[in-house]
């Protein structure tokens, strides 16, 4: 890829690691990617259309060639030929030097280069052409070193001097908006938001890595009434996020309800995005035939997205996945974990009606579990309490089954009973032994725990 | 068998239906793909988790004001945790439930404890949201709605003394 006009080469470089690993560098004018060995992958147009992709996102212009060598894709992206054969000489500099890492060979072949011209000589095939005697006689090694280059379409030094290009520890995408206007409110900046966040996805897709904490910052035009020049957004996700479609959405919520409440007092004249932490990405290349990979960054993107504006108000797992916990207490048997999605192989399985390890199954569970059970007073033949003051009349008891343990933490005790009522709903009410005399209820030690419904 | 179960088995032999439909034993023809279904009375959430376990590949995501379901016994009744995305949304309620509509990860929603009744409006964008994902949506409410945007309403039965329920059709929109 050779660059027409100043472009992010290194961030650019970074991402093409997506495709391969071998990347080069030829100062800020070019970079080179070694495809040989990824043929099975893609072929030559999809890797082009691929990157022409890519330098769009970044907003880069450049000229792309496929070559056998590393010399020759350069030249063919300075001066497109249909043919090697028809190459200018001035190509010779591209075939002697492509890295552009030896001054006193560019000066040499330079100086050959200008011989070449006064002898009469045009392309690289009148080049090719001359007899190799000649050449040594007349441009010593390095005259024959490039004809042999030409000759045998080889570069045979090309991998043990291959520059390898090793992109930077810190992942940082910035933007001027110095000469824009309308940068003050969200919806044009979002354009822009989605631009820089575009490439630093790019750039950790290329590494196999996912974002899971992010700052995103502007910096605000300096105005007299203007007190805080800079507005600082936090992303700490609890799922990892691989692509910008994911986290875009949960970037414009936050902003949108931010911005709302504060709106920006002057235009951004700069904004930041800046990668903190990053996980092991689970799929470095994309599976053409599965979708898994899509859906796994969808459950990501909601759960994220749900967590983010639930658990900013409330309990930080708004979203969440039950997990049963070994415990007796009915209320700790089960904890919130946000996980990943399961693979369809994990689904199916249910934890049965025992304890883990124990084949004793217990009896039913009711669907409803108050979170705080709820104090009882026994009339008669009839419960009441409840938030709403309720009145059930009893038809029959179920039980008890004792449920005690955890003596080495908050130890409890406690006997549960099926209540039927007349009114046909069933609840799930325990007590407290050890406070009641005989078979009566102590009314004060009944609680409403939960309901058959 | 009632008329409306008997037109329900009519359908499914003509096919004149062409909505796809989720199976379940105690509901001939099982409940409606892309569209509500509401489920109301005593014993709804049980029914419910019956037909959740009698769908083991279902993916479900269940959302309420405050939860109260208890995960243990849904495990306990046979289905898989792992399935089930459960979601406290307070507030939120209506916009969770769209988000979730609008990924295209679950096949079933269902809306449940609901402290006030859903309006009209309201249900007829989870209709829309349900069609375009072919998710069913399946609101556990303690009446049925008097809205025309739900496909089928159930009012569910639990007698004296019963532990099982029982389904009754109340209405179903073609």
């Amino acid at each position: 890829m050779l660059f027409c006009n100043p472009s992010p080469i290194s961030e650019i470089a970074e991402a093409c690691y997506r495709w391969t690993p071998q990347v080069a560098l030829s100062g800020e004018e070019a970079i080179f990617l070694e495809i040989e060995k990824c043929h099975r992958l893609y072929d030559e147009r999809t890797l082009v259309l691929r990157l022409r992709g890519l330098l769009k996102r970044f907003g880069a212009q450049a000229r792309i060639a496929v070559a056998d060598d590393v010399f020759m894709s350069l030249a063919q992206a300075k001066y497109p030929r249909k043919e090697n054969a028809f190459l200018p000489l001035e190509a010779l500099l591209d075939v002697a030097n492509p890295f552009k890492k030896n001054d006193v060979t560019t000066k040499n072949v330079l100086a050959m280069i200008e011989e070449l011209k006064r002898l009469g000589l045009k392309t690289l095939g009148d080049f090719t052409e001359l007899p190799v005697k000649e050449l040594s006689s007349r441009f010593q090694y390095q005259g024959l070193e490039l004809h042999r280059r030409l000759i045998n379409g080889q570069f045979d030094e090309s991998l043990s001097l291959w520059p390898r290009f090793i992109p930077p520890d810190k992942i940082r995408e910035s933007v001027n908006l110095e000469y824009e206007e309308n940068c003050q409110t969200l919806e044009p900046l979002i354009f822009v938001i989605k631009k820089i966040v575009g490439r630093a996805m790019a750039r950790l897709a290329a590494r196999g890595e996912r974002l899971s904490r992010a700052t995103l910052s502007f910096k605000l035009e300096k105005f007299s009434t203007v007190k805080n020049f800079k507005r600082l957004w936090v992303f700490d996700l609890p799922l990892s996020q691989g692509t910008v479609t994911g986290l875009l959405p949960l970037i414009h919520e936050r902003l949108n309800f931010d911005l709302g409440r504060e709106p920006l007092p002057s235009s951004v004249i700069e904004m930041n995005f800046e990668v903190l932490e990053t996980v092991p990405g689970q799929y470095f290349q994309r599976h053409f035939f599965s979708k898994k990979e899509e859906e796994q960054e969808a459950w990501n993107s909601l759960i994220t997205r749900l967590c983010e504006k639930i658990g900013r108000s409330y309990t930080k797992e708004g979203a969440f996945v039950g997990e049963p916990v070994q415990s007796y207490k009915p209320e700790r048997a089960w904890k919130r974990t946000i996980t990943e999605q399961k693979t369809e192989e994990s689904v199916g399985c249910a934890v049965g009606g025992h304890l883990i390890g124990v084949d004793i199954p217990l009896p039913d569970r009711p669907l409803r579990l108050l979170q705080n059970p709820e104090p009882l007073r026994k009339v008669e033949n009839s419960l009441i309490g409840g938030r709403a003051m309720k009145k059930w009349e009893i038809l029959d008891w179920e039980g008890p089954e004792r449920l005690s343990g955890e003596w080495w933490g908050s130890e409890f005790r406690r006997e549960y009973f099926r209540v039927g009522t007349k009114s046909g709903e069933q609840l799930w009410i325990y007590r407290i032994p050890g406070k009641v005399s005989g078979d009566s209820i102590d009314p004060s030690e009944v609680y409403l725990h939960g309901y058959f419904d | 068998m009632n008329i409306a179960e008997l037109r329900e088995l009519c359908k499914q032999t003509v096919g004149g239906e062409k909505r796809e439909r989720f199976d379940f034993s105690l509901q001939p023809g099982g409940f409606p793909r892309g569209a509500i279904t509401e489920l109301a009375g005593l014993g709804k959430t049980e029914i419910f988790v019956q037909f959740l376990s009698e769908n083991p590949k279902l993916r479900v995501a269940w959302i309420e004001d405050e939860l109260t379901i208890y995960p243990c016994a849904v495990a306990q009744r046979g289905v898989s945790l792992s399935r089930v995305l459960f979601i406290e949304a307070h507030e939120d309620i209506l916009w969770a439930t769209f988000q979730v509509l609008r990924s295209h990860l679950f096949d079933c929603v269902v809306l449940s404890s609901l402290k006030t009744k859903i309006e009209e409006n309201n249900l007829r964008r989870l209709q829309l949201e349900s069609e375009k994902g072919n998710a069913g949506v399946f609101l556990l409410t303690e009446e049925l709605h008097r809205a025309w945007p739900i496909a089928l309403q159930i009012n569910v039965h639990r007698g004296r003394g019963e532990s099982a329920a029982k389904l009754k059709l109340k209405r179903e929109r073609a």
